[in-house]
């Protein structure tokens, strides 16, 4: 149980500064380098310790990439990541066991993330002892079975393997991992996006009672906008590697600034449509890393695209209190 | 006038641990230039639905049990082999859900394109040929001619859907069954399907079967609902009024634990339990292990029964 | 004298440890829950239990060959070492002629009667042995050459493959070099080579097998490392700190473990028959053990013979074609099992 004060809440837990990750694509027998994949391109963001940010975006946008750089699953070609003070930006592997207390990550695939030849007892004492190594055995166990009731399941589930339980199940014992060695920060990478809506909402449930009780931060990644708008407390909109608008989830979901952001939610097809929506259809395709367009990346596909915006460079602006957007020409017209 | 209606269905599958009835008892109709939305989640079987009208149900194991599906007078599922070969593509088309896997990788996309005007109609390639161009160009691929000759592979996925879209409807077929048919693309792509959907529909009077588990999807693109639990159909019935106002407490418990439903901070509701799985489905009502209003009398099963607002809904406490 | 009998008690005792430990390794697969339900469908299956009661009666007769006591004779009031008998032959005590007689026959080709008035029901090979007891001796052979080969191939190969596919680059690279050269020379070639340095034997035998039949096991584990290393569950391990070695070893290596299970058993057949060939052409194992190869070689010049001499290249086939068939099936049906896509999967709606 930690004893927390508001004011002890420290304002940039994880920072991430100019964040950028290509992937080099060699051509020729002499593997001449012919051009970069830039999956991520300039990203900068901060999360505040207990509070939720969500990266949203399509295929293609770099958000993926980012969680997986942030610790360092990825190689990172330029830019920082700070946590709590520390600079970890390309941790080499013998000095991952000391961030893997402060950082975790939980999959989008229930299915993959969980070693089929594995009992689920020994994955979670696997966890266990990356924070308790010197435990024995029988000590070990007992706090993993202690992580199972936590997160809805039974002792005697111990000795059960991946593929007796259901998708939801999985996907709770691999929060129950994540939480396992007691970090501080989690990084949601699609949890929710593979699962039935039932399930769905009782993972979410689970997700916002732990950050409730452990006074967890959650880097969200989703492209569900219905999810993304119950749970999050920030929101960055991304595409083709870069943010495009940022702000409160309010601000976000209330006044949208940015085309893109404003596209994005007016093709989510929702239950109740109070207004009748104006459905704004984009033309074409969603863009592959690999071509990126001058100027503005998203002219091509942009409704209300001018013919400056295939050479202007990009800026980030702030509009409201806190509320960015990178589209000089999209201010507070819906 | 109904075009198709499935009266009664029913598809098992022979395991060795018994019999798993995964489509246990489902009936309902396909009217023309009209959607017909068949709603569930992963384990109710409305896949194997979909498979059971192409006769396309997965064999050793797979087969069709009882009911009937009747098609111009005439049950499909006593049709031959080869007279259901002859109208799969021609007059029934079904899309799927991957787009990536659903062609074939080693031919141009126009030769698949042939091929099925081909199986279905004259010998005339030139002829073929000129209406998959126009047929492209109708679903919105830019460079009909050029795209004619390449692989998917070098396609996106919201192409790749297209030129699905354009193999089913070449035929002008009578009946479209879409299963899941923007599960797997990014949400720019799927407004931009379901769009092209509705106005192929609008032209071609085409009747769609559309299988998919998200709500706002059928809210805005289908006429009528049917809603499938474990096997069996749950509620029918026009899609503003189930929506508005559900009336089996399982429609109930979908719409309430959607994420939109909720302001951030209210805990969400979820429905307690997990879907049982083929083989154990419970006896009586399917829904009782899982419903809060679920009594003694649920043992036995309820049938669909036509409440007061034209709905029908299979639960004993409703009217 | 004691030296001898210690001698065959310790061949003997390795021998049944080793069976032994085998059947008391599948006994307890048998309790864990998904061997179990692999056992049970693999049962399921026919043929599957024919070969397996096939694959069962040759290790029977590989056990019986194995067990065996010291023989003395008494030349000069001291006891001079003979030979060594097998519980086979104390089984089996067929009569030794002077030469060929066919198989069932009571006349030997020396227009002698036979010994012993005894019967062979495979008939005698020109030095007057019993075929059918050749033929068992045999299978000693098989099983050594196979069995002892695939114990050298099993580390090397599984070693490199795993390091090629996890650690990609510069292992990779070396790895894939060094196997694609030794893939580029004929695998017979090379056998030859090898069994002209080091000379006939067993032992010999197995070593050069070894070198050349790591390679294919090497590329089929590389393969599903590479594809096992970008699971998220290799990933969530990275996330969580541990070691390389841990997760090679912990979480790669049981989730590669049935590939190499199939490949092991389907190359089996293999090497048995790479052993016949090599000793149809004088290089596997001294014509002085008995082994497949070697009758077969034995009985080059008897076909042309007049009467022809064929019982003893169609016993030694038999023997040999049968247990390759056995294996294959066997090895077939665990594959079906196995393989993850091939199995069964339940209802999907």
């Amino acid at each position: 149980m930690r004893v927390f004060s508001e004011n002890s809440m420290k304002e940039k837990l994880l920072e991430v500064k100019d964040l950028k990750v290509y992937y080099p694509k060699y051509k020729g027998i002499f593997k001449k380098l012919a051009y970069h994949i830039k999956a991520v391109n300039g990203v900068s963001f901060s999360i505040k310790e207990g509070s939720t940010l969500s990266l949203v975006g399509e295929s293609g946008c770099g958000k993926t990439t980012i969680g997986k750089a942030i610790i360092s699953l990825v190689p990172v070609t330029h830019g920082s990541i700070v946590y709590d003070g520390d600079d970890i930006t390309n941790i080499p592997e013998e000095g991952r066991k000391k961030i893997a207390q402060n950082i975790q990550i939980i999959f989008q695939d229930p299915y993959g993330s969980l070693n089929p030849k594995m009992k689920i007892g020994y994955i979670l004492d696997e966890a266990v002892r990356v924070k308790y190594p010197g435990l024995s055995r029988a000590r070990t166990a007992e706090k993993t079975v202690k992580l199972l009731e936590k997160i809805g399941l039974y002792s005697n589930d111990y000795d059960k393997y991946p593929h007796e339980f259901s998708g939801g199940q999985r996907q709770r014992i691999g929060i129950a991992r994540a939480i396992a060695v007691e970090p501080k920060c989690i990084i949601c990478d699609e949890s929710v996006s593979a699962l039935d809506v039932s399930i769905q909402a009782d993972i979410i449930n689970l997700l916002v009672d732990l950050q409730r009780e452990e006074k967890l931060t959650y880097l969200f990644i989703a492209h569900d906008l219905s999810v993304v708008k119950y749970i999050s407390t920030d929101v960055a909109v991304m595409y083709l590697g870069r943010i495009v608008e940022y702000g409160s989830s309010d601000q976000i979901f209330k006044t949208p600034l940015h085309p893109y952001t404003i596209s994005l939610m007016s093709a989510v097809p929702e239950v109740e449509s109070k207004k009748k929506k104006r459905r704004i259809i984009l033309a074409g395709d969603v863009p592959s890393p690999v071509k990126t367009p001058s100027g503005c990346p998203f002219h091509p596909r942009c409704y209300m695209k001018r013919e400056e915006c295939e050479r202007i460079e990009l800026k980030f602006e702030e509009i409201g209190k806190g509320h960015y957007t990178a589209c000089p020409f999209n201010r507070g017209v819906k | 006038m109904a075009l198709l209606e499935v009266k009664d269905l029913r598809t098992y599958f022979n395991l060795p641990e018994g019999t798993a009835k995964a489509v246990d008892g489902v009936s309902f109709s396909l009217e023309k230039g009209k959607t017909t939305a068949l709603v569930g989640e992963s384990g109710c079987g409305k896949t194997l639905v979909s498979y059971s009208i192409m006769g396309l149900v997965p064999e050793p194991n797979g087969f069709v049990a009882g009911g009937e599906i009747m098609f111009r007078e005439e049950d499909l599922l006593k049709f031959s082999f080869s007279r259901m070969r002859s109208l799969r593509g021609k007059t029934i088309s079904m899309i799927f859900q991957e787009p990536m896997t659903a062609l074939n990788p080693v031919f141009s996309i126009g030769n698949q394109l042939i091929e099925s005007l081909m199986t279905h109609g004259t010998g005339d390639r030139v002829g073929a040929k000129k209406r998959c161009i126009e047929m492209l160009k109708e679903v919105g691929i830019p460079g009909p001619d050029q795209r004619f000759d390449e692989y998917p592979h070098q396609l996106s996925g919201g192409m790749k859907q297209r030129v699905m879209i354009a193999m089913a409807l070449l035929t002008n077929p009578d009946i479209l069954i879409a299963d899941e048919p923007t599960t797997a693309l990014d949400v720019t792509i799927q407004a931009q399907i379901l769009d092209l959907l509705k106005k192929m529909q609008k032209k071609y009077k085409t009747a769609m079967l559309l299988i998919t588990h998200d709500l706002g999807i059928v809210s805005e693109n289908a006429d009528s609902l049917t809603i499938m639990y474990a096997g069996k159909v749950v509620e029918q019935g026009d899609v503003k009024t189930v929506l508005k106002k559900p009336s089996h407490p399982y429609t109930q418990g979908l719409l309430r634990s959607l994420p939109s439903m909720h302001s951030p901070g209210k805990k969400l509701y979820s429905i307690p339990g997990v879907v049982p799985q083929a083989i154990n489905f419970p006896e009586g009502c399917r829904f009782r292990t899982r419903c809060i209003e679920a009594k003694k009398e649920c043992e036995n099963e309820p049938s669909l029964k036509i409440l007061k607002n034209k709905v029908k809904c299979a639960c004993f406490f409703r009217k | 004298m004691l030296e001898y009998y210690i001698n065959d008690i310790l061949r003997s005792l390795f021998v049944l440890v080793i069976i032994g430990g085998g059947i008391y390794t599948v006994l307890r697969m048998n309790r864990n829950r998904i061997w179990h339900d692999v056992f049970r469908q693999i049962w399921s299956v026919p043929i599957a239990r024919i070969s397996f009661g096939v694959i069962c009666l040759y290790l029977f007769v590989f056990l019986l060959d194995s067990i065996s006591y010291p023989l003395f004779k008494e030349v000069n009031k001291k006891h001079v070492f003979v030979n060594s008998r097998t519980l086979l032959e104390v089984i089996y005590t067929p009569a030794r002629e002077e030469s060929y007689s066919a198989p069932m026959a009571k006349y030997q080709f020396t227009d002698k009667k036979m010994e012993n008035k005894g019967i062979h029901p495979a008939g005698t090979n020109i030095n007057g042995e019993d075929v059918l007891m050749n033929a068992f001796k045999g299978i000693k052979v098989a099983f050594t050459i196979g069995g002892l080969t695939t114990l050298i191939i099993l580390p090397i190969g599984i070693f490199f493959g795993l390091i090629a596919g996890y650690f990609g680059k510069g292992a990779d690279t070396t790895v894939t070099y060094v196997y694609s050269t030794l893939a580029c020379i004929p695998e017979i070639l090379l056998l030859i080579a090898l069994m002209n340095i080091f000379g006939n034997g067993v032992l010999q035998l197995c070593i050069a097998l070894g070198i050349t039949s790591w390679v294919g096991l090497c590329r089929i584990v590389r393969g599903e490392t590479m594809k096992q290393k970008n699971m998220e569950y290799v990933q969530s391990a990275r996330a969580l700190g541990q070691s390389h070695f841990r997760i090679i070893f912990k979480h790669i290596l049981p989730n590669v473990m049935h590939i190499i299970l199939i490949t092991s058993i389907l190359r089996f057949s293999g090497l048995v028959m790479a052993e016949v060939i090599l000793s149809y052409l004088g290089l596997g194992v001294p014509p002085e053990i008995a082994s497949w190869g070697i009758m077969i070689d034995q009985s080059r010049g008897e076909l042309a013979r007049d009467p022809m001499v064929w019982w003893n290249i169609i016993t030694a086939f038999s023997f040999m074609f049968i247990l390759i068939l056995s294996v294959n099936f066997f090895g077939d049906t665990i594959r079906d099992v196995l393989d993850p896509r091939t199995r069964v999967k339940g209802v999907k709606a």
